[in-house]
């Protein structure tokens, strides 16, 4: 079948004009990837076009890449499903990481985040027997977070990424969470505590579920960070502000069964944190004139006391 | 046609104008809705994140309510849609789980068995009335107007729990029913992406930043006024686009946040008041001059 | 997908042999050490089993680095004389940049592939395989003469890049060849349809190949050292 690719092309030693849109034209095989197409481009057609891969089967994680817009796995993504009538298909490099040439991205950051997380075992103390036994059925549980392939998908579409290079990120955050849950891990805590900063920590991220959603891998990055949101709150963290807010919208909705929009902006500045009340006020000023300011008297759902009782159900059973 | 109708948490708060907007909307169409007046919050993902369990029980028995009523569920917001959706999901595929959950709605009566459907008011449109019935009750044509689409996350991912495998060209009706009105939907390429609101409390920079991109890069490409399905998007588009903007592209705000309801209510020529555009906080007064 | 047939074909999932190293993972070169795939412990035989090659990795990966590092500890830290090594490099890579050829580097490359896959793929005999021996022989000759590369640039040039692997590549084919055409019998993956059947009597043998400094190879089979564990024929 026919297919055409339109590739984003970066060459750093061109002196002008180095970023370019390219068009490649190809027969290649109905059951055809995008990476095949690809290998073909670079070994038929253009040995300058500069392209990351490896196994070909979607475990070693280089051929990260975005069509027509979205992070995939090349080798994961076939031509036939995308252009099915012959629709070009656009290929270019992942996102919020720098390029260095063509479809190859500086992964530099991505593992120096990946460092930052101490991605390995650390007990307190030497084992008993010899060697650290950890049942089958907690490796079992820690399988979703172990599949990681490091690919980057989830970094390059990353929301919070786009705006603050700061944030540690989905993919960091979900390799501390294989950490954290291991029974053989004796850091929790610590993982925990530094994982809890106000800056760049778990709070940072917005629950877009990009990282979802473009996980090839079923890692479920957002996931993994919610994971570490709730045992931050349960092993008594430090109490930031997104620790107040996740608190603050439970009381709300078990008080009320509804959700409080101005008692969670109150409590998630922190009541006692007047510059951050002070800050919220231009607006809410502005919206009270305009009618919009919720209501300083919470709604309720009619029956408010039922979700009180399915609250207290669920702690006791707990 | 008659619904279980969800407005959400925000329609009865924040967004007055999107209850307003819809419910005369809904009139006007002859779709009858009958409101889940017991339903408790979503917990929008947020409850979520401390106790999964109670957001889901809390979910499961809305959606129990609906099925004891023979209907789909209607809501109005994306957040809404999405986390009833991702619920919904969970407990059709794993049945110890819904097990557990009836058993603590026992009490109260409820025993959800997972046939209720939920639908944003979007999709309904689409999907159940038709566009062409819908273009029926329009009296102006908005042929002036540009918007961009700005669907919310929970709208649009994750796709598994959204019925996407199924329905794939639900990415794509907001610019259905953009361009049903009259209007052009420009090639917006934030139209999936976070309107920063899940972080404003906790990380203003990055909630603003996000709100400036969005809203500044959809004005450049020459959007009269951005249309969203979410009010959770509304409210963070709409409230701190001024901070925003002038913090990070040192320009002023200059893009209306429309509610979705309220771009049809304007096509139908309904009542000034239900629309309620005169509540935003950023003037949609240029929209409405160019109808 | 599931309603058309899915085009399947033998891959290549392990090499079995490698640089030959001890239990250390000191090759007979001083001061070099292998470790991984490229290894050749000798752990696995002529049939590595499932879950088997964790060993190049955890166990003597580990011990490879580690005697590495103890190397070079114990060695005077002077300056070596890198210089020259460096211009060969660099002449080998103009070389390449400027060479003048008509054929692409995958298109070489492919052809062999191509003659190895047929001569000494899942199955072999004589005649397969001194096909494959006169395919490897001629891509020496057109990768000596005939190549060309598109890319000049210098930053991620993976056209230069496939040229340097191709060079190994033919190395490595080279030394399987010879290998499997020295071995008068069958055993784990060297499957002859000419010569069925394992042989212990005249084949319990490593197979050895040095290449000398003028191209020629030199090939010896010493005897296996057997302490424990006495070989079995895999009934799975």
């Amino acid at each position: 079948m026919e297919v055409t690719l339109n590739v984003k092309r970066f060459d750093p030693e061109k002196p002008k004009n180095n970023t370019w849109i390219q068009e490649y034209v190809m027969d290649i095989h109905q059951s055809s990837t995008v990476l095949d197409a690809l290998i073909h481009v670079r070994e038929e057609m253009d040995g300058t076009l500069a392209l990351r891969c490896a196994c070909r089967a979607s475990i070693c994680g280089s051929c990260g890449m975005k069509v027509n817009g979205e992070a995939k796995l090349v080798c994961k993504t076939r031509v036939e499903e995308l252009s099915p009538n012959g629709e070009k298909l656009l290929i270019e490099p992942m996102g919020n990481q720098p390029v260095i040439k063509d479809l190859i991205v500086d992964l530099s950051a991505f593992f120096a985040k990946m460092e930052q997380i101490s991605p390995f075992l650390q007990p307190n103390k030497e084992p008993e027997s010899g060697e650290f036994i950890a049942s089958n059925d907690s490796m079992e549980k820690l399988l979703t977070e172990m599949n990681c392939i490091m690919c980057g998908l989830c970094v390059s579409e990353c929301t919070v990424l786009e705006v603050d290079n700061t944030f540690i990120g989905p993919a960091a955050l979900a390799k501390a969470s294989r950490f954290v849950y291991d029974p053989r891990d004796d850091k929790t805590s610590e993982r925990l505590n530094c994982l809890n900063d106000e800056a760049g920590g778990m709070w940072d991220c917005t629950r877009c579920m990009q990282c979802v959603e473009v996980c090839p891998k079923g890692v479920s990055p957002m996931d993994r960070i919610m994971d570490l949101r709730e045992t931050a709150i349960e092993i008594g963290a430090k109490k930031t502000h997104g620790y107040h807010h996740t608190n603050s919208f439970e009381k709300s909705v078990t008080a009320n069964g509804r959700l409080d929009e101005s008692r969670l902006a109150l409590e998630s500045a922190g009541i006692f944190n007047i510059f951050r009340l002070l800050d919220l006020v231009p607006v809410g000023l502005r919206a009270l004139i305009r009618g919009k300011l919720p209501p300083f008297i919470p709604h309720k759902a009619k029956d408010n006391k039922k979700i009180k009782e399915l609250a207290k159900a669920i702690k006791e059973k707990e | 046609m008659k619904y279980a109708f969800y407005p959400g948490c925000v329609a009865r708060g924040g967004t007055p104008e999107l209850l307003s907007s819809s419910m005369a909307v809904l009139k006007e169409l002859d779709i009858e809705v009958e409101e889940l007046t017991k339903a408790g919050c979503t917990g929008a993902g947020v409850l979520q994140e401390k106790n999964p369990l109670l957001g889901d029980t809390i979910n499961v028995r809305t959606l129990a309510m609906a099925e004891e009523k023979n209907l789909s569920i209607m809501t109005l917001c994306s957040t809404c849609q999405g986390v009833l959706s991702q619920a919904n999901h969970k407990v059709k595929k794993d049945s110890k789980y819904l097990a557990k959950i009836n058993d603590l709605l026992k009490e109260e009566g409820y025993e959800y068995k997972g046939t209720t459907e939920v639908k944003h008011l979007l999709w309904i449109l689409v999907e159940d009335y038709g566009l062409d019935k819908l273009e029926s009750h329009f009296t102006t044509k908005l042929s002036n107007l540009k918007f961009a689409p700005f669907y919310g996350c929970y709208m649009v991912r994750p796709s598994e729990a959204l019925g996407f495998d199924e329905k794939p060209e639900r990415k794509m009706y907001l610019e259905k029913v953009i361009e049903s009105v009259g209007a052009e939907a420009i090639e917006f390429p934030g139209k999936f992406s976070c309107c920063g609101f899940p972080v404003l409390f906790i990380n203003q920079k990055n909630s603003l930043k996000m709100v400036s991109n969005n809203t500044g890069s959809a004005k450049d490409l020459g959007a009269d006024a951005m249309v969203t399905p979410c009010p959770l998007c509304h409210l963070n588009l709409d409230g701190y686009q001024g901070k925003a903007r002038s913090n990070n592209r040192g320009d002023k705000a200059d893009l209306p946040i429309i509610h979705m309801p309220q771009m049809i209510a304007l096509a139908m020529g309904l009542e000034k008041k239900d629309i309620g555009l005169g509540r935003h906080i950023v003037s949609a007064k240029e929209v409405v001059n160019k109808i | 997908m599931s309603e058309k047939p899915v085009p399947i074909r033998p891959g290549m999932h392990y090499i079995m042999g490698g640089i030959k190293t001890d239990v250390n993972g000191e090759t007979g070169v001083p001061g070099l050490y292998a470790a991984g795939e490229c290894a050749n412990v000798s752990v696995h035989g002529a049939n590595r089993l499932g879950a088997n090659s964790l060993l190049d990795t955890v166990v003597f990966g580990r011990r490879s680095a580690e005697k590495a590092s103890d190397y070079v500890k114990s060695v005077p830290n002077e300056d070596i004389p890198t210089k020259s090594y460096v211009e060969r490099d660099l002449k080998k890579i103009k070389d390449i940049i400027d060479s003048e050829g008509n054929l692409r580097v995958s298109e070489v490359r492919n052809e062999m592939a191509k003659a190895m896959t047929e001569g000494i793929g899942v199955f072999r005999d004589q005649k397969s395989m001194e096909y494959a021996k006169s395919v490897v022989e001629k891509t020496k000759i057109k990768y000596r003469d005939s190549i060309k590369i598109q890319n000049k640039g210098k930053v991620y040039n993976t056209d230069l890049l496939f040229a340097l692997e191709l060079e190994n590549m033919i190395d490595c084919a080279e030394s399987i060849v010879h290998g499997a055409l020295t071995r008068k019998e069958s055993r784990g993956a060297h499957f002859r349809t000419d010569i069925t059947g394992r042989n212990d009597n005249d084949w319990l043998k490593h197979t050895l190949i040095y290449k000398k400094e003028d191209g020629e190879i030199k090939i010896e089979t010493p005897d296996v050292t057997i302490t424990q564990w006495q070989p079995v024929e895999r009934v799975y």
